[in-house]
C-alpha cells in the first residue's frame, strides 16, 4: 500500500518518550498539569481527559517538558501536547494561555484541543501554535470542519465511533482544506463516545461505564433481567495482550484507503512494557501493510505475524 | 519518579521566579529533584517540598535552603539535585506519605473497584447489587421518594413556562392521538407523579426528537403533522436534532430545507436544539426560521450520579459548574450565530446560568451517550461493547433498559445513560433560584 501512515502514541512520563521512539512511533503525545493548576483544580476541574493523582499519566512540572523539548531535537520526534478537557471554567482560560504560550516558548508548539471556547481564546490570543482537534470535541462531519476551519486545523482526530466509510467521505470533501487525519486503532475502546463522557475519571472512582448494570424491561412484562454486565477486575489486568482493550489491526488496509494520515495508540498511564510491545506490532502491521499489493495478502501475513494464536475480537472498527 | 499530581519541587530564586520541578525519589534520607539546565547554587532562595496528603486532601509543604543542595547524576538531558540533612519534620512528612501511598496501591491491588472506592470515599459497599426488578419499579421507588419529601409550590415557577419531552417516536404518536391534557396525564401517570403537584400546570411547550438517538428522530411529515396539532392546541414545538454523522447529512440537510421552507410559507418559525457543529454550520443562513439552541451535547458539563463521593468535591462542596458559556466572548460568538437559548440539565448542583434564555430540562440528566447504541450491543451481541452502526433500528429501547444500583439513581435509555435529578421534582425552591439568573422555561422528562 501506497498511504503510509505514521504511529502516534500517548506516553506519561519523560521517560518513556525515548522507549517509545525507539519501538517505532513517529510521534507522541503527552499531558502536561503545572504544580499551581494542579494544586487549584485537582481533578474536580482537569486540564486533560487523565484526571488521576496517584498513577504517572502526564508531565507535572515545566522542568520535565524542558527536559522533553531536549529528547525531541534528540530522537527527532515531535510532541503534542494535550489540552482535551471537555470544558472549563472561565477563570481557567487565561491559566489555559499562559501554559501554551509557555509551552511554544520552549519549542514545544501542538495541541490538542476539545473545548471550542479554548479553540476561540487560543486563535484570538495569537499565539503561533498548531491546533489539532480533539476527538473529544463532539461529533466529527464535513461541516463541522468546515465550522472550525477559522482556527486552521493542522489535523483531525476523528473519535472512537466514526465508521472508516464516514471518515473517508470526510477525508475526500476536506482535501487541501486541513492536511492530517487521525485514527485510533489501538487499546482504551471505549462504551461510550469520548465528546459525550461526562462522567468522573477519578482515582477513588471507577469509571461510570464500568459500574455494573442490566439489561431490564421496561415493565414486569416476561422475564425482568435478562443480561448481567460483566464483573469488574480485581485489579489492572497484569498480563499483556495486545489490542485486548481494542483492537483495529485488521482495519490499516481500510484505514489507509479512506486517507487517514496518522494513527493513535492511546495509552498514556499504561505499563510501558505493555505501551512498548504495542507499538513495536503496530510498526510490523504497517510494514507489512507497505510491502502488501493487496488487502488479502496483509491480513493473511499481519494475522499470522502477530496473532498465530488468535486475536481478542475487541474490533474498533466492524 | 514520583507521580507527577502527589510530589512537587518548587524551587524560588532571588529574583522571586519559581521553578518547577519533577520529584525523582523521596525518602527517610532525602529527595530528590531534576532541571533541564544546570543549578546556579547562589541564585537559589528556597527549595520547597510539595507532598500530597490525602486524608487531608490537600499538598504539604516543607521549605529548605540551598546549602544541603548536591548534584547527585548529570547526562545530556537533565542534572539530578538532592536534598538531604532534612529533620524530623520531613521524616515525618515523608513517612505519613508513604504511608497513604502505599495504602491505596494495597487497596488497588487486593480489593474491589467498589471496596476501594468505599475505603476512599465511603462509597456505600454492597449497594451495586441491589437493582430494581425493571424500570417500572425503578420508576416507582423514585416517584415514593420525590412524593414522601415534596415542597412544592406552582407559584414558585411563575414566569417560567413548562414544557414537555417527547422523545421517542412512541411518544409523539401518543401526542398526535390525545389531547395535550390527556396526553399529560398519560405521562404523569407512567412515571407515577399524578399526586404530583406539577400535574396543575399547563404545558405550554413540547420538544421533539431526541438530542441523543439519532433513530428518534420523527419524519418532516411527522414534525409537520406535530407542529399542526400543536399550534391548534396553542403550544410551541421545539425540535431536537441529535448529534449527525456523515453519512446522515444529505438527509440533515434535506429535512432543514424542508423544514425552513414550510416556516417561510407559514411566516412562522422553530426552536431547533443543536447538538453538533456541523448541523450548527446548516443552520447559519437559516436562523430567520430556525432558531437554535445549545444542546446539551454542546453544553459540556462534569456530570455524574457519584459527585457526591469525589473527595474534592465532597470537601470543598464547589461544584465544577462552570463551562465555556462563562466566557462572555465565547457568548458574543455564539450570539453572533443566532444562539441565545441555552439548554441545561439539573443534575443535583446549581449551574450558573449566563444571561441569556435558558432552559433546564429535569429530572434527568445525561451523563454518557455513543453514537452507536450500548443498547443494541447488548441486545444483539450479548456485549456493550460490540458496538456498530444500526441501519434499520428495531428499537429495542421500546421494550429494554439498562437498569443500575439503586442508590445511584441512573439509567441507560436509548444510547445513553441518565442521572436522575429527583431534588428537581422535590423542592420548588430548587427551581425558583434559578428565576434571576433567566430561567425561561423547564422542559419536562416523564419516561
Amino acid at each position: 500500500m501506497e498511504n503510509e501512515m505514521k504511529l502516534v502514541a500517548g506516553f506519561g512520563t519523560v521517560e518513556e518518550y525515548p522507549l517509545y521512539a525507539a519501538a517505532g512511533a513517529d510521534e507522541l503525545f503527552c499531558g502536561y498539569v503545572p504544580f499551581d493548576w494542579n494544586e487549584k483544580y485537582g481533578n474536580l476541574q482537569p486540564l486533560n481527559r487523565r484526571e488521576v493523582r496517584y498513577v504517572d499519566v502526564q508531565i507535572g512540572a515545566f522542568e520535565e517538558l524542558c527536559i522533553l523539548h531536549k529528547m525531541t531535537e534528540v530522537y527527532k520526534k515531535p510532541v503534542t501536547i494535550a489540552l482535551n478537557a471537555l470544558c472549563y471554567s472561565g477563570e481557567q482560560y487565561p491559566r489555559i494561555l499562559s501554559i501554551v504560550e509557555r509551552c511554544v516558548a520552549i519549542g514545544l508548539d501542538s495541541f490538542i484541543v476539545a473545548d471550542p471556547a479554548l479553540l476561540l481564546e487560543i486563535t484570538r490570543s495569537g499565539i503561533p501554535c498548531k491546533i489539532q482537534l480533539s476527538g473529544e470535541l463532539g461529533e466529527i462531519n464535513t461541516p463541522m470542519l468546515e465550522y472550525f476551519r477559522e482556527v486552521h486545523p493542522t489535523r483531525v482526530i476523528f473519535h472512537r465511533k466514526n465508521t472508516i466509510r464516514d471518515m473517508g467521505e470526510i477525508i475526500q470533501k476536506m482535501q487541501g482544506k486541513i492536511p492530517e487525519y487521525e485514527a485510533f486503532f489501538l487499546n482504551e475502546m471505549c462504551h461510550f463516545s469520548g465528546a459525550f463522557c461526562n462522567s468522573l475519571h477519578c482515582d477513588e472512582l471507577c469509571h461510570l461505564c464500568q459500574v455494573p448494570y442490566r439489561l431490564g424491561r421496561l415493565d414486569a412484562t416476561g422475564e425482568s433481567v435478562l443480561e448481567i454486565s460483566k464483573p469488574r477486575p480485581f485489579s489492572e489486568q497484569e498480563d499483556y495482550g495486545l489490542g485486548a482493550s481494542g483492537c483495529g489491526f485488521c482495519a490499516l488496509w481500510k484505514l489507509g484507503e479512506a486517507g487517514v494520515t496518522h494513527l493513535k495508540i492511546p495509552g498514556r498511564g499504561n505499563y510501558s512494557g505493555f505501551m512498548e510491545q504495542d507499538i513495536k506490532s503496530a510498526r510490523q502491521a504497517l510494514n507489512i501493510l507497505k510491502e502488501s499489493k493487496s488487502e488479502e495478502e496483509y491480513l493473511s501475513r499481519m494475522r499470522q505475524d502477530l496473532f498465530p494464536a488468535g486475536c481478542s475480537r475487541v474490533c474498533y472498527y466492524r | 519518579m514520583i507521580p507527577f499530581a502527589i510530589g512537587a519541587v518548587l524551587i524560588t530564586k532571588k529574583d522571586n521566579s519559581v521553578v518547577e520541578a519533577g520529584l525523582t525519589d523521596c525518602n527517610a534520607e532525602g529527595f530528590s529533584f531534576r532541571l533541564s539546565e544546570k543549578l546556579d547554587y547562589g541564585e537559589i532562595d528556597s527549595v520547597c517540598l510539595k507532598l500530597f496528603a490525602w486524608e487531608a486532601d490537600q499538598f504539604s509543604s516543607l521549605e529548605f535552603g540551598a546549602e544541603g543542595l548536591k548534584t547527585v547524576e548529570q547526562n545530556d538531558f537533565f542534572w539530578v539535585y538532592r536534598v538531604e540533612e532534612t529533620g524530623d519534620e520531613y521524616e515525618a512528612l515523608v513517612r505519613d506519605f508513604w504511608k497513604q501511598y502505599s495504602q491505596y496501591v494495597k487497596w488497588k491491588k487486593e480489593g474491589s473497584p467498589e471496596q476501594l472506592s468505599h475505603f476512599l470515599t465511603g462509597y456505600p459497599e454492597g449497594e451495586e447489587d441491589n437493582f430494581a426488578p425493571d424500570f417500572s419499579e425503578q420508576k416507582k421507588a423514585w416517584s415514593r421518594e420525590i412524593l414522601s419529601n415534596c415542597h412544592w409550590d406552582n407559584a414558585d415557577l411563575e414566569g417560567m413556562e413548562l414544557a414537555l419531552s417527547v422523545d421517542s417516536l412512541d411518544m409523539l404518536e401518543r401526542y398526535l392521538q390525545l389531547p395535550m391534557e390527556a396526553f399529560f396525564r398519560e405521562r404523569l401517570e407512567g412515571s407515577f407523579l399524578t399526586e404530583h403537584p406539577i400535574s396543575g400546570m399547563r404545558p405550554k411547550g413540547i420538544f421533539i426528537g431526541n438530542s441523543f438517538c439519532a433513530h428518534q428522530l420523527p419524519t418532516l411529515d411527522k414534525i409537520l403533522a406535530t407542529y399542526e396539532k400543536a399550534e391548534r392546541e396553542g403550544i410551541c414545538v421545539t425540535l431536537c436534532l441529535p448529534c449527525m454523522q456523515e453519512s446522515y447529512l444529505q438527509d440533515r440537510m434535506t429535512l432543514i430545507e424542508k423544514l425552513w421552507g414550510f416556516l417561510e410559507r407559514k411566516n412562522a418559525t422553530m426552536e431547533v436544539v443543536v447538538n453538533d457543529w456541523g448541523t450548527m454550520e446548516l443552520l447559519k443562513e437559516k436562523t430567520t426560521r430556525l432558531i437554535p439552541v445549545l444542546g446539551v451535547l454542546l453544553n459540556k458539563r462534569r456530570k455524574d450520579p457519584r459527585m457526591k463521593y469525589q473527595r474534592e468535591y465532597s470537601r470543598s462542596q464547589k461544584a465544577p459548574f462552570g463551562n465555556a458559556l462563562s466566557l462572555e466572548a465565547y457568548r458574543r460568538r455564539r450570539k453572533e450565530e443566532g444562539i441565545e437559548i441555552y439548554s441545561w440539565e439539573a443534575d443535583g448542583g446549581t449551574p450558573d446560568l449566563p444571561m441569556g434564555i435558558n432552559i433546564l430540562q429535569i429530572p434527568y440528566y445525561q451523563t454518557n451517550t455513543s453514537q452507536m447504541c450500548p443498547l443494541y450491543a447488548v441486545c444483539k451481541e450479548g456485549n456493550r461493547g460490540i458496538q456498530y452502526e444500526v441501519e434499520n433500528c428495531p428499537e429495542f429501547c421500546k421494550e429494554y433498559v439498562l437498569l443500575y444500583p439503586k442508590h445511584l439513581h441512573l439509567i441507560g435509555r436509548f444510547n445513553s445513560l441518565f442521572g436522575m435529578a429527583l431534588e428537581t421534582l422535590q423542592d420548588s425552591a430548587f427551581l425558583k433560584a434559578y428565576k434571576e439568573s433567566g430561567l425561561k422555561r423547564i422542559v419536562l422528562t416523564l419516561w
